[in-house]
């Protein structure tokens, strides 16, 4: 059912960068056991002190500037005042009247998508329950997160429908993924989105993680809403919560009272002041983005426009695709890169990054093929264990024992002199008894071979 | 801006604080008298005039991104009873 | 120096007095000296004067903790507070009230009181350590007649210091003399990397101003702060002799009007109680501090332990800091005094052109009896501080040097940022030429 495209969406975004330390002290970003990366700063004890991590304020200028920001020269931290047991000190240190970015853009499908303002702040601890959230008496911390660099990205209400802000979303965190500035492994994106149609009020549904539950909840809200309008319902705005596990938007329980930040500027944190130089600096160390990318794939390359949009999701990827196209030929290679090394990453759920795949390997494996000494069956196999191995082509070639297609002449013709019957009736108009000699050929050669260079074969011997 | 009782008690619970009947009846009495002399700080114009954060000008103070000792797990608890399998314990959410 | 002596001395006097909130009974030998119980000290107790922190100790210690130890200070114990500083008699300690060894129905002043009242009252240590606000460390050296410097915002490390209002705490000392409030404050000073508004200048030796000829000064005494009917008759007549003595010595002294001395108070007020209701807001019972049986939700739970814990002052400072951020009024009250102080410190600059010091009374007050402060409601209380406010407010250097010896008035020197220099000279001389 295609939604009406005049919802209202805005999504707030939060980024962890991958600093080694956190944003305020020296502890290490990473995870481990319960409270051991923690000292007296990021647990709030009385008379700590933060100092801001330089890289943090870096790499916040770094998506500022992919996103087509201003960069702010002076910001100023801010404490948001509010008690929860996430909060070690019951503030946050965040931006808040002079944030480090705004006014940015990010051109979508045929639309802009409006950045309002980007800007960093401490992430909160992490809280578990000993039984569920509604009847534990009690809550655990731990404080290990609390402290590390988060960037707030929060867009206009340019989004018009579910499907729409997670595709937005992905490219969004495609474009990050870029800059290198986010553990894409060991973090799933929190996101907060608003969302409104005509004549409703915005509900802003909290903390949802993840592209898919962003996409389920916004529909469901939509869905929510038109309802109440159907019903002529009264609106108001109000703040809500997904349940990943019923699927549904349900409204947070309403306080005894409004919550106000009474928001003041940090008075143990000096201003920033982001030099020009910096500036210039960080714009150098920004790669090709994929907008522009995407442009010159297409004209360089004369690709259509989804095969650069899947070349473009992974930065090495596209790499890769560049450098293979200089020594093999461009078909080959797209047939390799978007479709088999594609689909091999995504069925283990890495990133070519993640892999140990090199270049060479890769190019060796494209010129086999060229070679005829490789089928692209084969090639498929292959790449399935050069991600993880340190072996290269030549070595996992060997290994795996993969037929010759000389060999293969002598492996069909000892098949079509087995089953005699088979192949007269195919001769007679049966074609599955094709089908049934080339199972038997890939029977003989124990898989390792390309059904369709057996079925040619088969026919030329025929 | 009405001062009375109503507003100790929203600002009482923004500040997370209990407070008594007759604390609160106290209170009113001394948000007036004392946002009396607070509030001549309205007939100053001060268009033009930099917000002062710290007194003494500071700006870009930064700590390298480097990884230092955290806390020992006897001091990360040594001033509470409130903890559970490395856990601190605090109150329930809901 | 024998620790058993000093440790003896300390309780001795604790008996008549309440000094200490804690003695440090595992101290070894050292040269002794006091701490303001807000400072971390680690491994022994820090309440910070309060309820809520009855039972802490911190695990590490404060920059000037550190510093001290290297130079072979110790601490004999940490000194009676108002509660995070919130007082200015230190009659709002959630423990023993400190009482004036000058006469002990008295006060010591606030909040740093037990620090002033013991480095008068010890014969065996002659400094302190001292935090100032709004003019804890100025108010109890003069009323407990011993000398006290609050150093240039940004001088002395807050790492480890228990916030009150970050943009106005400042460490400094408390001295027999001024020669011993500038040794320690040489110990103590220095950049430091864990504090982001540490100020970052090369390490300089105060004791090097001890001594000068300050004869071709410029002092500017703060008319309105110095005459009329805010001031205390025998105050203002010990004052005027005072100045008088800098005068027949060649210093010439000229008075001068500052003119927006009805803003200092309140504007400081707003400052400092928005940031202290952000910084009390980490006390609610877990993590460390005293706690309840948990029960309830946490807004439940968090003010339930902070309405048994926190004492009337810290409660009432606390609400109105919080008013005063709240969106509505946070444009009227904070950031309007944010504009505030800038106004008030180019002002200070502006006279700091012209004169080298200024110079006021330290209170407009004698230290007044236990049972008048009882009686005094929040705003005649807060006025009392109306001499040290402005220079607290913006971060300026001031020395209160006792008008004669053992005289509960103080004469209160300040200098531009980064001019301890001039203040330790003339502050000096004056105890010279007294």
């Amino acid at each position: 059912m295609k939604e009406l495209d005049n919802a209202k969406i805005g999504l707030e975004i939060h980024i962890q960068l991958k600093t080694s330390s956190k944003l305020f002290c020296g502890c290490s970003t990473k995870s481990g056991k319960p409270n051991t990366e923690v000292c007296e700063i990021c647990l709030g004890m009385p008379g700590s002190k933060p100092v801001v991590n330089r890289k943090a304020v870096e790499f916040a200028v770094k998506l500022g500037l992919a996103l087509n920001c201003t960069i702010q020269k002076e910001n100023f931290f801010s404490r948001k005042v509010y008690g929860y047991p996430d909060m070690s000190k019951n503030f946050q240190i965040t931006q808040y009247e002079f944030p480090l970015c705004a006014n940015g853009n990010v051109r979508f499908k045929n639309k802009v998508i409006r950045i309002r303002r980007i800007h960093i702040e401490e992430d909160p601890a992490s809280i578990q329950y000993p039984k569920t959230i509604s009847d534990s008496d009690y809550c655990l911390i731990d404080y290990n997160r609390a402290g590390v660099p988060l960037c707030e990205i929060v867009t206009e209400p340019d989004l018009t429908s579910a499907e729409e802000a997670k595709e937005f979303l992905e490219y969004l965190i495609s474009i990050i993924d870029y800059l290198d500035i986010y553990d894409s492994k060991n973090f799933t994106i929190r996101v907060d989105a608003n969302v409104s149609l005509p004549g409703t009020k915005r509900a802003e549904i909290k903390n949802i993680t993840g592209f898919r539950a962003v996409e389920k909840a916004i529909g469901f809200e939509i869905i929510r809403q038109k309802g109440k309008l159907r019903r002529n319902e009264e609106f108001k705005q109000e703040t809500m919560h997904f349940d990943a596990i019923s699927n549904k938007v349900i409204p947070l329980r309403e306080k005894e009272f409004e919550e106000d930040y009474g928001y003041i500027f940090d008075p143990d944190l000096p201003k920033l002041l982001i030099e020009e130089n910096l500036i210039k600096k960080i714009k150098n160390e920004i790669p090709e983005l994929p907008g522009e990318k995407i442009k010159r794939l297409i004209k360089e390359y004369n690709l259509s426009e989804d095969i650069a949009s899947v070349l473009v999701s992974e930065k090495e990827i596209c790499d890769l695709f560049e450098e293979s196209i200089k020594k093999a030929e461009k078909e080959l290679v797209i047939r390799l890169t978007t479709g088999i090394l594609k689909k091999v990453l995504n069925y283990n759920g890495i990133k070519l990054r993640e892999s140990k795949l090199t270049k060479e390997n890769f190019i060796e494996l494209l010129k086999l093929i060229e070679k005829n000494e490789l089928t692209v069956r084969m090639a498929d196999l292959l790449l399935r264990k050069l991600i993880f191995s340190k072996k290269n082509t030549r070595e996992l070639v060997k290994e795996l024992k993969f037929t010759k297609i000389n060999d293969m002449d002598k492996i069909v013709e000892k098949v079509l002199g087995k089953n005699k019957e088979a192949v007269e009736d195919y001769k007679k108009g049966n074609s599955k008894a094709l089908h049934f000699l080339i199972g038997q050929v890939l029977k003989e050669a124990k898989e390792k071979a390309d059904a369709k260079l057996i079925e040619r074969k088969i026919l030329e011997k025929i | 801006m009405k001062i009375d009782k109503e507003l100790i008690e929203r600002v009482a619970k923004v500040s997370r604080l209990n407070l008594k009947e007759e604390e609160k009846e106290s209170f009113v009495k001394d948000f007036k008298d004392v946002l009396e002399v607070f509030s001549k700080i309205g007939k100053v114009k001060t268009d033009n005039l930099d917000l002062s954060v710290q007194p003494v000008k500071f700006e870009n103070v930064f700590r390298e991104d480097k990884v230092e000792k955290s806390l020992n797990e006897k001091e990360v608890f040594k001033n509470t009873e409130l903890k559970e399998k490395g856990f601190f314990k605090g109150p329930k959410i809901l | 120096m024998k620790t058993r002596e000093f440790l003896q001395e300390a309780k001795d006097l604790n008996k008549k007095y309440n000094f200490f909130i804690t003695i440090n009974e595992k101290a070894e030998d050292g040269i002794p000296i006091s701490v303001k119980d807000n400072i971390c000290t680690k491994g022994l107790k820090t309440t910070a004067g309060s309820r809520i922190l009855e039972n802490y100790e911190p695990v590490f210690d404060a920059t000037v903790i550190e510093k001290a130890k290297k130079s072979k200070y110790v601490v004999v114990g940490k000194t009676g507070m108002d509660e995070f500083g919130f007082g200015s008699f230190s009659t709002n300690c959630a423990y023993e009230i400190p009482k004036n060894p000058l006469d002990n129905t008295r006060s010591c002043g606030g909040s740093s009181g037990g620090g002033a009242g013991y480095t008068y009252a010890s014969k065996l240590s002659n400094s302190s350590i001292g935090e100032s606000t709004g003019g804890s460390i100025s108010c109890p050296a003069a009323f407990c007649s011993v000398v006290g410097i609050t150093p240039t915002y940004g001088l002395v490390s807050r790492y480890g210091l228990i916030d009150y209002a970050n943009s106005l705490d400042k460490i400094g000392t408390f001295g027999k003399s001024v020669k011993d409030a500038v040794k320690l404050l040489n110990v103590i000073s220095g950049y430091d990397e864990k504090d982001s508004t540490s100020i970052k200048k090369g390490k300089e030796n105060y004791e090097k101003y001890l001594g000068k000829d300050i004869k071709k000064f410029k002092v500017g005494v703060i008319k309105e702060f110095s005459n009329g009917e805010g001031i205390n008759l025998e105050v203002e007549k010990d004052f005027w002799d005072g100045v008088k003595k800098l005068e027949s010595n060649g210093v010439k002294c000229k008075e001068v009007s500052f003119k927006l001395s009805d803003l200092v108070l309140p504007v400081y007020y707003v400052i400092a109680m928005c940031e202290a209701s952000t910084n009390l807001a980490k006390y609610c019972g877990i993590r460390y501090g005293m706690t309840k049986e948990l029960k309830g939700t946490f807004n439940e739970y968090f003010s339930s332990v902070r309405e048994s814990y926190f004492g009337k002052e810290a409660k009432r400072r606390i609400l109105l800091g919080t008013f005063m951020r709240m969106a509505g009024y946070r444009d009227a009250y904070y950031i309007k005094a944010l504009k505030l102080r800038s106004l008030i410190t180019q002002e200070y600059k502006k006279l700091f052109k012209e004169f080298d010091v200024l110079l006021t009374p330290t209170m407009p007050i004698l230290p007044p009896k236990f049972s008048e402060i009882e009686k005094l409601n929040p705003v005649e209380n807060y006025m009392c501080d109306i001499l040290t406010t402005g220079p607290n407010l913006s971060g300026l250097p001031m020395i209160s040097v006792p008008v004669k010896k053992n005289r509960a008035v103080g004469m209160h020197f300040i200098a531009d940022h980064l001019q301890e220099n001039k203040i330790i000279s003339i502050g000096d001389y004056y105890e010279r030429v007294r």
